[in-house]
């Protein structure tokens, strides 16, 4: 079922790509600010189901890539959003349909709903990961062969340039070679698809996830409630009765290194829980794996997610210090992340862990 | 030479004499509504308590609340006007619009967004237009308004568009005050926008504060230069604060943590200051107070101030004791204390009761809590140690005890032994550290900014060259000049070789 995003979901929405942006994804302040501001104006995005669509539809990726340090001083603009639009329409050959968010998780969730407000074209509930990843070959549309080119990188000041590669790779290389000349901070359009190999490969409904996680903490903080009790009384169902939230583990950091050579932060936490147990929390840019005593308890494609227990706002890999207190979830993997391919990608092994998911209980 | 250092809480406005390193007196008066009665009181009460000796100091430094009220009760500001240099960019987040609606509409009276602005790299975003910036200027002018706040994208990397800029918004309205985002902020351009936005809205009350602050120096024979405490403990010049009132927004909990550093000797431990309502928790660090990292709201605004990173737990001298069930706080009766607490004749149990029965201190008449039992006085021990220890824990940034030292008019409820503490100092004019911490504050230089293509130890050294320099130019002496911290901050997705680096150098202040 679509739905028009109003003012009053925008709270509820950043909640929840918070939560799915796993301990990454940027700062989904700004993309909410952004978006509240256009709403003003009287926008309406429409968000649509994946099964809304008509079979021939053309549906886009949207996204922004670069330096955050270069979007917390050049924000967002517009014209990078409606003059990306045009270019790719008049390269394909064809009048885009909808756009879709690469990740749900983080500042990108929002984003396509930013440029559904500005263009007037539909939103699909949908994205490519349930959650956030380091790397743009993390994505389902990636992992099941689907081609990110012909795309185009845009600037605020309307510059726009056509990338097309054979090899998703190589894209993603060139994306990021033209946001640094454009300033380091760039609007994306990539993955053009047919609805049908949408509906084949998107992970379905993460918009609607993303709201009725915001709405489920908001409203559980708001009544002094239990937030995972009413996460799952909200979620359950979904998914066949797979969609739980468990908290696996609540303590406070008592150690934190991280090393931010080739791009990326890497490296993990220690958490110290009330009998003096110890979890250890690897990341890079997100969460991805959780041990104790040597054993890893949790692990990716499921989603771990840290919140600040007293406050219930989420902690990132670039918040996170000593002594926060903190509440680790874990939320489980949609199901186009676990089969073989997308393990080989998203899995353990895909990060260099020499095991399997999925892996023992806590 | 002789400095007075004169702090503004809440409640009390407490005053200090410091004469050749050495406290020479510290008393306490209250807090008065409109803040300069209290401080003319203050000066009163320090040159009566020192028998005139504080009427020869040469510097009187204030640290006050009357800037940070203003902008959370919205009085006393006035209205500005925004000016942008961005164009194309960050068209979609216009100047104030994260601003609670209420103050928006109070002090904003509107924005402009122009042409210019840098990359990280430091190239230009866009050219200036002079033409245009001059037509903005003039409209500035036709509507009234005569304080703008100017900000350039990526301006801590270079100011000179925001400089360039003002010269021609004085050239066209020569009695404008112009608020430039460079001379306060840090990197994040909306929250710097932010700050600038405030400090043009505090420039009149700023001039009416200290013309009142130094009437009542002159009322009291004074004839020192005054200087007014900022909010990373360092001082600025009457004049500096004039322009850049916002930096003193918020000194307070600055102005405690330095004092208690001077009164222990001890530079690097935790502080709590207790008082009639909450326990602040802050870090030391080399003799200064660790800043917090994370967004800062003032009257609901997002700001990137250099404010210590304070936790403030519902723990005062006021907090009330109840028993079915057992709570200690978090309400207070605050500084109604003297009417309502059980020793001094009220009828409410509070902390500085039970810590009477308990033996803690000997305040008010005892014989009027001898009927609180002593499972109360166990429990209420054990409750006190452990907010305070989890307190502590969570402030720390490494295992391992701490020295803690504690300071403020409750800091008798504070137990000898805790957790995670290796020893709880306590010391004389505790009670008054706030205003010490003002006596004594330093000057400093502070850069914060990425340094591009350059290799690590240039980029660092370049850094803390002209942190030297911003230390010197605010009246450090030379000789003095010492790094108090440095920070390299990880930066991804950037190209190798960027790196943000910030450095602070502190100073003591020429001449004395």
């Amino acid at each position: 079922m679509g739905w028009d995003v109003k003012a009053s979901d925008l709270e509820d929405l950043a909640i929840g790509c918070a939560l799915l942006g796993t301990g990454g994804g940027g700062d989904v302040g700004f993309s909410a600010l952004a978006l509240r501001q256009v709403l003003k104006r009287g926008a309406v995005p429409r968000v649509i189901d994946v099964e809304e669509l008509p079979d021939d539809a053309l549906v886009v990726c949207a996204a922004y890539i670069g330096a955050p340090i270069v979007g917390q001083e050049k924000l967002i603009a517009e014209a990078e959003i409606t003059s990306a639009f045009p270019v790719l329409e008049k390269y394909i050959g064809r009048r885009i349909n909808a756009v879709v968010a690469v990740e749900i998780g983080g500042a990108n969730g929002l984003v396509p709903l930013l440029a559904s407000a500005l263009t007037g074209i539909p939103v699909v509930d949908a994205d490519s990961m349930g959650r956030a990843y380091p790397q743009g070959n993390m994505t389902t549309f990636s992992i099941y062969g689907m081609k990110a080119a012909p795309a185009v990188v845009a600037s605020p000041r309307g510059e726009v340039s056509v990338v097309e590669a054979l090899d998703n790779l190589r894209v993603e290389e060139m994306q990021r070679a033209l946001c640094t000349v454009l300033g380091s901070s760039a609007f994306v359009l990539d993955y053009p698809m047919d609805a049908a190999q949408l509906r084949q490969w998107a992970v379905p409904r993460t918009l609607s996830l993303a709201r009725e996680m915001g709405r489920a903490v908001r409203s559980a903080r708001e009544r002094g409630a239990d937030v995972v009790a009413e996460l799952n009384r909200t979620l359950g169902g979904r998914d066949g009765g797979k969609g739980t939230v468990a908290a696996l583990f609540e303590g406070s950091v008592s150690d934190v290194r991280m090393d931010t050579g080739g791009g990326f932060s890497t490296g993990r936490l220690l958490l110290k829980g009330i009998n003096g147990r110890v979890l250890q929390l690897d990341f890079k840019n997100e969460f991805l794996v959780a041990w104790i005593d040597g054993r890893p308890i949790a692990a990716t494609p499921d989603l771990l997610t840290l919140v600040d227990t007293d406050t219930w706002n989420c902690v990132g890999t670039d918040t996170v210090r000593y002594g926060v207190r903190v509440t680790l979830l874990r939320l489980p993997a949609p199901g186009l992340m676990t089969t073989p391919q997308a393990l080989s990608v998203v899995g353990p092994r895909g990060f260099g862990y020499d095991f399997d998911w999925p892996v023992g209980a806590a | 030479m002789s400095r007075i250092g004169i702090d503004v809480g809440g409640t009390n406005t407490d005053a200090a004499l410091i004469d050749g390193g050495r406290v020479i007196a510290t008393v306490k008066t209250p807090t008065t509504a409109d803040v300069t009665s209290g401080v003319q009181n203050a000066l009163a009460k320090i040159i009566e308590a020192t028998a005139g000796q504080a009427r020869s100091a040469s510097l009187v430094i204030i640290g006050t609340t009357h800037f940070v009220n203003a902008v959370v009760e919205r009085q006393r500001l006035n209205r500005v006007a925004a000016v942008r240099l961005c164009l194309p960019c960050t068209t979609a987040l216009t100047p104030g619009c994260d601003w609670p609606d209420d103050l928006r509409e109070k002090v904003l009276d509107a924005h402009h967004l122009l042409p210019g602005g840098f990359e990280l790299d430091g190239r230009e975003v866009s050219p200036l237009d002079e033409a245009a910036t001059r037509a903005v200027a003039r409209r500035i002018a036709d509507s009234g308004v005569r304080s703008v706040a100017v900000t350039a994208i990526f301006s801590p990397v270079s100011n000179t568009h925001e400089a360039r800029a003002r010269e021609w918004l004085l050239d066209e309205c020569p009695d404008m005050m112009v608020t430039l985002s460079s001379d306060i902020g840090r990197l994040g351009l909306l929250e710097r926008e932010n700050v600038a936005l405030l400090n043009a809205s505090l420039t009149d009350l700023a001039r009416a504060t200290t013309r009142a602050f130094r009437d009542a120096m002159a009322a009291s024979g004074l004839s020192a230069r005054l200087l007014l405490t900022q909010n990373d403990g360092t001082v600025i010049s009457a004049e500096t604060a004039e322009r850049l009132p916002v930096l003193c927004i918020s000194s307070g909990p600055t102005n405690s943590m330095r004092g208690a550093a001077f009164l222990s000797g001890i530079e690097n431990a935790a502080v709590v200051d207790v008082g009639g309502t909450t326990s602040d928790i802050g870090m030391l660090k080399n003799g200064f107070p660790r800043e917090s990292n994370t967004v800062v709201e003032i009257g609901g605004v997002r700001t990137l101030f250099r404010i210590p990173d304070v936790l403030s737990l519902p723990l005062g001298g006021g907090s009330i004791v109840r028993g079915h069930p057992r709570r200690l706080g978090p309400d207070s009766v605050g500084f109604r204390l003297l009417q309502q607490a059980r020793v001094f004749g009220g009828d409410t149990l509070t902390a500085t009761d039970v810590a009477v029965r308990a033996g803690w201190a000997a305040i008010g008449n005892a014989s009027r809590v001898k009927g609180v039992d002593a499972e109360a006085v166990r429990w209420f021990e054990a409750e006190v140690r452990r907010m305070l220890e989890q307190g502590i824990d969570r402030m720390k940034t490494q295992a391992g005890d701490v020295k803690l030292l504690a300071v403020g008019g409750g800091a008798f409820l504070v137990p000898q032994q805790l957790a995670g503490v290796s020893e709880v100092v306590g010391f004389a004019h505790a009670d008054a550290a706030n205003a010490v911490g003002a006596a004594l504050s330093k000057v400093s230089g502070d850069v914060d900014q990425v340094f591009a293509g350059l290799p690590r130890d240039e980029a660092i050294a370049r850094a803390t060259e002209l942190a030297r320099e911003r230390a010197l130019a605010a009246g450090g002496t030379p000789e003095t000049l010492a790094v108090v911290e440095m920070e390299d901050l990880p930066m991804p997705y950037m190209p190798a070789d960027t790196r943000r680096i910030r450095v602070r150098v502190a100073a003591e202040l020429g001449g004395l």
